[in-house]
């Protein structure tokens, strides 16, 4: 094959190696959970590795024998893919069962059936793009370009296709890219080698591309795993699917069957005078339920007496209202009826505010209803920069945390601070909590809620807030000016009317309070929880310790992390302490489903560190002779390819992982900041790796000028980035993605270079080094994106970005090129 | 005919008559034969269900009994015979099917330790250890009559229904709810009422209410209707959590003034402890 040739079908095949691995992302948030995500990635690389070890181990023979590998790989792909298709869409595997103590073990063969299926694929992918790079040695700069700029292709072109396609039929997509890279291979080879071969690769690559296309096109998109509960909803008497749409944000349907109900929480003492919540539609994403949506307008809105959330409007009548989150419309609605005067409603994700709209649309299209609170897709961040807004209610709504992951901004220490300045004189932030399993959810929204008073220049935060709550949910309210005794009087009477407990307010005697909603204080260290004859309110007695003057258990002390979450570490769902691994393994069958993607990244880990292990040491055994037949004379060559490349591994990750969560509140997004942020990089770099090409004369001092372009770029995200995206965050959406593609062109054009110039320095010494090299440097990719995410849990992302400076920082010290302006002379490949 | 020839026809025919009729009006030994035509009767295939299995599972349930009583007697202080003598007379095995796939599992039942099974449709069979523990918890009465949301397998009914006068229960989800209507009969359990509806209005039909309400179908709120047909006195209880992982269990009561009550039972999951939970000593305030 031609030079032009092979590295037209390397671009194709990094298209297809991302576009797979975005594929099984969002796959596997649909067929399982998003937290497996993470596992998704670390199989890709995995696979990559491991091509590159085989790679190490025999690089003559693959170098001698490179055309046909070329031509053969890509029909095997083919066939490898279709049978990874075929394999995840039967495997039974259910993540539940594999948290139960008892049913676990059974779980087990479906895990291996997932390497089983996914690893050659990945592994000839790998095996593919390290065959090229060893052919192709002698510019790697402009090889490891194209893979980019391939890899760049791949993930805008299946994210596109994620807008048309279901995300079972996306395959389709890839299966058609590997068609094509068979075809173009086979030309090359029928011109050079004659047809029999290649006649048989062609025959061979068109049935799979049928059957492939069969198999994955006649896929149900009503497919839904059984531990789903969108599964059970679509078995319902009279069920119906009102809607759906496809995005990269997720495989939305909404439903309208008998159980959707406004997800409103309510007294338990229904009098004459209240009526039941409304029927709604729910809107489901990747089989589960994220929201009501609004149906009709409900004829009778009198159950909103008997809820739990209007009790604000009681003491701050016809206030002008901020709600982050409107329970699918419902609350834009239940706003009005119960007195406000005016407001603006904010809806994120985009997907669940394009479903709200239409259907305001539809049932109040003269806006007889929703005029007041007219509703926005934006974040509060945008909307209240500048504290010019003033609120009487800010009112959040009970779904608005769960029903995006992005959303968990709104609920940081600053994002606090910054509701409270925007209330007016005696307004009232309130925040419903969900407290149906544990409830340490309430326990750090109200930790949250005390800081950010105190970081206001509170100095008695007690009484600045009230809570009370259901069997089920707890409302939050605070205000920057006391509550007064009024307050505190109407509440009591207004909790005692409807069995509602109130678990804090200033001055509660807890001796005396009467709990009508027995909640009992749980060890979940010890795994006791203590029984009593009379009902007891485990929440009051810890909101006492938070928000009493007596103040009792430190945070650090609790089992759970309790701190307020922050834009340096903003995932509110992540409690779980690294010291306490062992307890919530032993507890696994209990500790809150958000908590599992935790654990699942660090099991992730675990395997990531054997894998590095084989990775390293295998070819280092098997393959040692020839490592050391053309290693170089004298010097640390090993060493030094060693850690030069696992350095790049974790520092790229560490990087590109950091940019996209912080985008993510930037463009309001995690999608649209992973697909800006992962083209982004890999076309920039890309660039930077083709313009590296010119530093073959002096690779050293073209490795110095990117690390010092990078450190620059890095210093800036740890101290700049955060006030720039706050001051620019009112801007229109199209401006910040072009803000956003600004901050990291230069960061990421020199991310481009290290690999380019690393591996264009090795093809002097050794063949066998490159595919090393490439196999490390997947090796530890796959470490680093489960350790960037614990990290950010324990420490927060500034510190990821500091590993990664200083992971750069180290390249400088570890790049093992010492023959300057020596390219390998390959005389198989073609010029 | 003669006497002798009459006599015999009228022991044939009687004989015939007893084997036709169900079982438990009966009350014969359960054997793989009645195990089977159950099962026929019911509209299901044994499967792979044979005598041998059906002994090798009959083995275990001694063992499934006596964890059943220890259980109870651990969380309860003592275990009570009714609850007792229904789980020793409710065949589990013949509930232990899934509907969706046409797959028998009776051949596991009694199993040690216990789990939960699927039934199909997105519903899952609860580990006897817990529907054990949630019937204890009820407190069933011989005058009682109790309402199920969620009827799934029917086991939970059933085995309510060996206690109290009368079991309703309501399935919404349809093909599940139309198979499983009609295990009921073949084991002769005349006082259970099943219907495929929506399960958040209860049985408004039933006049005077009902003592225990059951609820396994999930909502955001306890249904009002469920609420108001609830009696003075009576209790509800609803499990919370994912099907395959452990539940919380809520029961609501009623009071004289008909205020609801709720109490959260975690024992399940967690060990009871009476008295104070060990927590370090205040610290100062900042």
């Amino acid at each position: 094959m031609s030079r032009r040739q092979t590295l037209a079908s390397l671009f194709l095949v990094s298209v297809f190696g991302l576009s797979f691995e975005t594929f099984l992302s969002r796959f596997f948030a649909l067929a399982l959970f998003s937290d497996y995500s993470y596992w998704v990635i670390s199989l890709a690389l995995l696979g990559y590795s491991f091509g590159g070890v085989i790679l190490t181990l025999a690089p003559e023979h693959f170098r001698r024998n490179h055309e046909r590998y070329l031509l053969l790989i890509p029909p095997l792909l083919l066939g490898a893919a279709i049978l990874a298709f075929a394999l995840l869409r039967g495997n039974p595997f259910n993540p539940l069962e594999l948290q139960n103590e008892v049913l676990w073990k059974t779980q087990i063969g479906a895990i291996f059936l997932y390497y089983a299926g996914l690893f050659p694929v990945f592994f000839l992918t790998g095996t593919y793009i390290g065959l090229v790079f060893l052919v192709l040695s002698d510019d790697m700069p402009r090889v490891y370009a194209v893979d980019l700029l391939g890899a760049a292709a791949g993930a805008t072109v299946i994210l596109a296709a994620m807008f048309l396609l279901h995300p079972y039929h996306l395959p389709s997509v890839m299966l058609v890219v590997l068609s094509a890279v068979a075809v173009l291979n086979t030309a090359s080879f029928l011109k050079r080698h004659g047809a029999a071969l290649g006649t048989g690769v062609l025959a061979a690559s068109a049935a799979f591309l049928g059957f492939g296309l069969y198999l994955v096109l006649s896929t149900s998109t009503f497919s839904i795993p059984d531990f789903k509960k969108l599964h059970s909803i679509l078995g319902i008497k009279d069920a119906v699917v009102a809607g759906s749409r496809v995005s990269p944000g997720g495989s939305w349907l909404t439903m309208d069957d008998y159980t959707e109900f406004d997800d409103v929480s309510m007294t338990n003492n229904y009098g004459a005078d209240v009526a039941a919540p409304p029927r709604t539609y729910g809107l489901y994403r990747d089989g589960q339920r994220v929201t009501s949506l609004l149906r009709q307008v409900p004829s009778d809105f009198s159950y909103l007496k008997g809820s739990l959330a209007d009790f604000p409007y009681v003491i701050r009548p016809h206030p002008r209202v901020l709600l982050l989150g409107t329970n699918g419309g419902m609350k834009i609605l239940e706003s009005v009826k119960s007195g406000a005067a005016s407001g603006i409603a904010l809806e994120q994700p985009r997907d669940v505010y394009g479903f709200v709209q239409e259907r305001l649309k539809r049932v109040d299209p003269g806006l007889a209803m929703t005029a007041a609170i007219p509703l926005r897709s934006a974040s509060a961040f945008s909307l209240l920069q500048g504290d010019r807004q003033k609120f009487d209610l800010i009112e959040v709504s009970s779904n608005f945390l769960s029903q995006d992951s992005n959303n968990a901004w709104s609920f940081t220490l600053e994002a606090v601070q910054m509701y409270l300045r925007s209330l007016t004189p005696g307004g009232i932030l309130s925040i419903p909590v969900d407290i149906s399993e544990l409830d340490v959810y309430g326990l750090k929204m109200a930790n949250t809620l005390d800081a950010a008073l105190h970081g206001l220049g509170v100095s008695d935060p007690g009484r600045h807030v009230l809570a009370y709550r259901t069997a089920w949910t707890c409302q939050l309210l605070a205000s920057r000016d006391r509550f007064t005794p009024q307050d505190v009087k109407s509440l009591v009477a207004w909790c005692s009317d409807r069995s509602f407990d109130t678990s804090w307010y200033p001055g509660i005697d807890p001796a005396s309070i009467n709990v009508w909603n027995d909640l009992p204080p749980v060890s979940f260290e010890q795994g006791e929880v203590q029984t009593s004859d009379k009902a007891q309110d485990a929440l009051m007695n810890d909101l006492v310790r938070i928000l009493g003057t007596d103040r009792g258990l430190p945070l650090v002390d609790r089992f759970f992390n309790l701190e307020p979450s922050t834009m340096n570490s903003p995932d509110f769902f992540s409690i779980s302490r690294l010291s306490q691994v062992r307890t919530l393994l032993a507890r696994l069958a209990v500790i809150p489903e958000h908590e599992i993607g935790y654990l699942l990244n660090l099991a992730v880990v675990g395997q990531a560190l054997v894998l590095a292990a084989i990775v390293l040491l295998l070819p280092l055994g098997a393959g040692r002779k020839a490592l050391r037949e053309h290693s170089v004379r004298g010097g640390l060559v090993l060493p030094k390819v060693f850690f030069y490349f696992a350095a790049l591994g974790f520092g790229f990750f560490f990087i590109e992982l950091a940019l996209v969560k912080k985008l993510s509140f930037f463009l309001e997004s995690s999608t649209l900041s992973f697909a800006t942020v992962l083209a982004g990089v890999l076309v920039f770099s890309g660039l930077g790796s083709w313009r590296a090409s010119r530093h073959q004369g002096n690779r050293r001092r073209g490795l110095v000028q990117g690390v010092a372009v990078i450190a620059a770029s890095l210093v800036f995200l740890i101290f700049g980035l955060d006030p720039l995206m706050r001051a620019c965050i009112g801007l229109p959406l199209a401006f910040r993605i072009l803000v956003a593609v600004a901050l990291m062109a230069p960061l990421s054009f020199a991310l481009g270079r290290p690999f380019a110039l690393g591996t264009s320095s090795l093809g002097g010494y050794s063949d066998s080094l490159i595919p090393w090299a490439w196999a490390i440097n997947g090796a530890f990719s796959v470490l680093a994106t489960p350790l960037a995410n614990i990290l950010s849990v324990t420490t927060g992302w500034n510190l990821v970005i500091v590993l990664a400076l200083a992971l750069y920082a180290t390249t400088v010290l570890s790049f093992p090129g010492a023959r300057q302006g020596a390219a390998a002379v390959n005389p198989t490949t073609p010029r | 005919m003669s006497p002798r020839m009459s006599s015999f026809v009228i022991c044939a025919l009687v004989i015939c008559a007893l084997a036709a009729a169900p079982l438990g009006a009966q009350k014969h030994a359960w054997e793989f034969t009645s195990y089977a035509n159950a099962m026929s009767s019911s509209g299901r295939d044994p499967g792979s269900m044979s005598q041998g299995s059906f002994d090798i599972a009959q083995s275990r349930k001694q063992k499934y009994l006596d964890d059943i009583r220890a259980m109870l007697t651990r969380d309860f202080g003592t275990p009570d015979p009714a609850v007792m003598r229904a789980f020793e007379e409710v065949p589990r095995e013949y509930y232990m099917y899934n509907y969706e796939t046409g797959r028998n599992m009776g051949q596991s039942a009694y199993e040690v330790p216990a789990q939960e099974w699927k039934i199909g449709y997105g519903s899952v069979l609860t580990d006897y250890v817990m529907q054990a523990y949630m019937t204890a918890k009820a407190k069933p009465k011989p005058t009682d009559v109790s309402l199920e949301i969620g009827t799934g397998s029917g086991f939970q009914s059933s085995i309510l229904s060996r206690i109290v006068k009368k079991a309703y229960t309501i399935e919404i989800i349809t093909s599940l709810g139309d198979k499983v209507k009609n295990i009921f009969a073949p084991l002769g359990f005349q006082n259970i009422e099943s219907r495929v509806g929506d399960g958040f209005y209860g049985w408004p039909e039933v006049e005077g209410g009902f003592d225990i309400i059951l609820v396994t179908a999930q909502a955001p709120f306890v249904p009002p209707a469920l609420l108001a047909q609830l009696k003075k006195g009576g209790r509800m209880i609803v499990p919370i959590g994912q099907p395959w992982k452990p539940q919380y269990l809520y029961m609501f009561t009623k009071d004289e003034q008909g205020k609801v009550h709720s109490q959260r039972d975690v024992a399940t999951l967690f060990i009871p402890m009476t008295g104070q939970i060990q927590t370090p000593p205040p610290r100062p305030s900042r």
